[in-house]
């Protein structure tokens, strides 16, 4: 009996636990997801890569559909997928800064060289 | 059973055309990874991130990812060979941008430098321009100095020809009075010959007691000589006509004097005019020893010695025919 008592104990604990986790990680992963992309916008990560937003808007779509459906192997893959294509859209961002960056620079350094020889020139 | 195998057949061929297609896939894993390391230009870096891509790729490629996390792992996998290659590209684009901003601080400093430079080099033709300059203003005084004295010395040149054109001018004017001079001199002269050849012409003669007398003035002498003056000896002809109307009668000759000077050069003059006078008739054809000459000096005045006229009067040469 007390035996008993303690197994029901234990499966009742594990219940609990099991679904509080299931729904926490259902309801922030897809925020955290969902605040990534907003803050994405925001930065206007998507001009550097326009394309990866796109499929990343379509896998928010496919995982809340996932989500709903209780596939959540699939939810996980989507979420899984969206987070690292953020991180290539966050790089490719980066990356762009640095190009227009090394542009002006270049430019700049291209502008002073032609200055350097015409002065030079008049040395 | 036919069936059977026949599902069996298509299960092989389903199973094997999964198996190729995973091992196409994981190629492709292999070569984009593979082209990432291989890549010279982002070679040194992102290497974490490439450690990552192929750690990623070898477990998939040695089956070490559970079945059903292979779509995600391999998704994964190609995931971190474009991050790796995306990092790479930043690292490699950061260290160009350093490289770039060392260029353009050696640049900045080359442009310093030449600016540096061509500022010296303005100032250095700037002051070579003022030094001209400065040269160009001293000609210039010099210049101007010089037309000052060439100025100069064409007024002291035009005043020095003005001073010669009035001496000059002077010269003519002295020239033209020297000529009046001359011509009234000449005038003179002539009108003193023409006096003379009245006086001689108008001498009277008078009685005496020793006889006719024609008396000689002065002016028939040059003034204090006893020289007879050319014009009266050309007009002597009234004189010796005179002595010549008496040819056998003795001729006296008697020189006088007035006052002045002493008795002795009194008589010495009047003694050298009646030699004079002599010396002239016998020239003029009278005989020599018809005549006798002698000075009589101051002693026999006709008129006062203390007036000029009176002088004038005293000075005289008397010619008597001795009756």
């Amino acid at each position: 009996m007390l035996k008993t008592k303690y197994l029901l104990t234990f499966f009742i604990l594990l219940f609990v636990l099991f679904n509080a986790n299931a729904k926490k990680e259902k309801v922030d992963q897809i925020v955290v997801v969902q605040n990534l992309i907003n803050q994405a916008y925001k930065l206007g990560y998507v001009d550097a890569a326009p394309l990866e937003m796109d499929f990343v808007e379509k896998k928010v779509i496919e995982a809340r559909k996932a989500r709903e459906k209780r596939k959540k192997k699939v939810y996980a893959n989507l979420i899984e997928q969206i987070k690292v294509d953020l991180k290539i859209v966050k790089k490719r961002y980066e990356v762009n800064i640095l190009n227009k960056q090394l542009s002006v620079l270049q430019d700049d350094n291209l502008h002073a060289q032609k200055m350097l020889d015409e002065l030079q020139g008049q040395l | 059973m036919k069936y059977l195998l026949l599902l069996v057949c298509l299960m092989f061929s389903s199973f094997s055309q999964a198996k190729r297609s995973k091992d196409v896939e994981f190629a492709s894993l292999e070569k984009d990874y593979n082209n990432l390391v291989m890549n010279l230009k982002y070679k040194p870096y992102a290497k974490s991130a490439k450690q990552i891509a192929k750690l990623s790729v070898e477990a998939l490629i040695n089956r070490q990812v559970k079945k059903r996390d292979k779509d995600l792992a391999v998704y994964v996998a190609r995931y971190n060979i474009a991050y790796a290659r995306l990092v790479a590209e930043a690292e490699w684009t950061e260290n160009e941008i350093t490289l770039e901003k060392n260029k353009a601080l050696t640049l900045q400093v080359a442009i310093s430098k030449a600016e540096a430079q061509i500022a010296r080099q303005d100032a250095e033709i700037a002051r070579m321009m003022l030094i001209a300059q400065q040269e160009e203003a001293q000609r210039s005084k010099e210049r101007a100095d010089l037309a000052e004295i060439v100025a100069q010395n064409s007024l002291e040149q035009a005043a020095m020809s003005k001073k010669e054109t009035e001496a000059a001018n002077r010269y003519a004017q002295a020239q033209e009075e020297e000529a009046d001079l001359a011509k009234q001199e000449a005038e003179l002269a002539i009108e003193e010959i023409e006096s003379l050849r009245r006086k001689l012409n108008s001498i009277a003669t008078e009685r005496t007691e020793k006889g006719l007398m024609m008396t000689l003035g002065d002016f028939v002498f040059d003034s204090g000589r006893s020289t007879i003056k050319q014009e009266a000896v050309d007009n002597f002809s009234k004189v010796v006509n005179f002595i010549n109307t008496y040819p056998n009668n003795k001729v006296q000759i008697e020189g006088h004097t007035d006052s002045t000077g002493s008795n002795k050069l009194n008589l010495k003059l009047s003694q050298l005019r009646a030699d004079a006078v002599k010396n002239l008739l016998i020239k003029n054809g009278i005989q020599a020893e018809l005549i006798s000459a002698t000075g009589m000096g101051e002693e026999l005045p006709i008129a006062d010695n203390s007036s000029e006229a009176g002088k004038a009067k005293n000075r005289r040469v008397e010619i008597i025919i001795l009756q």
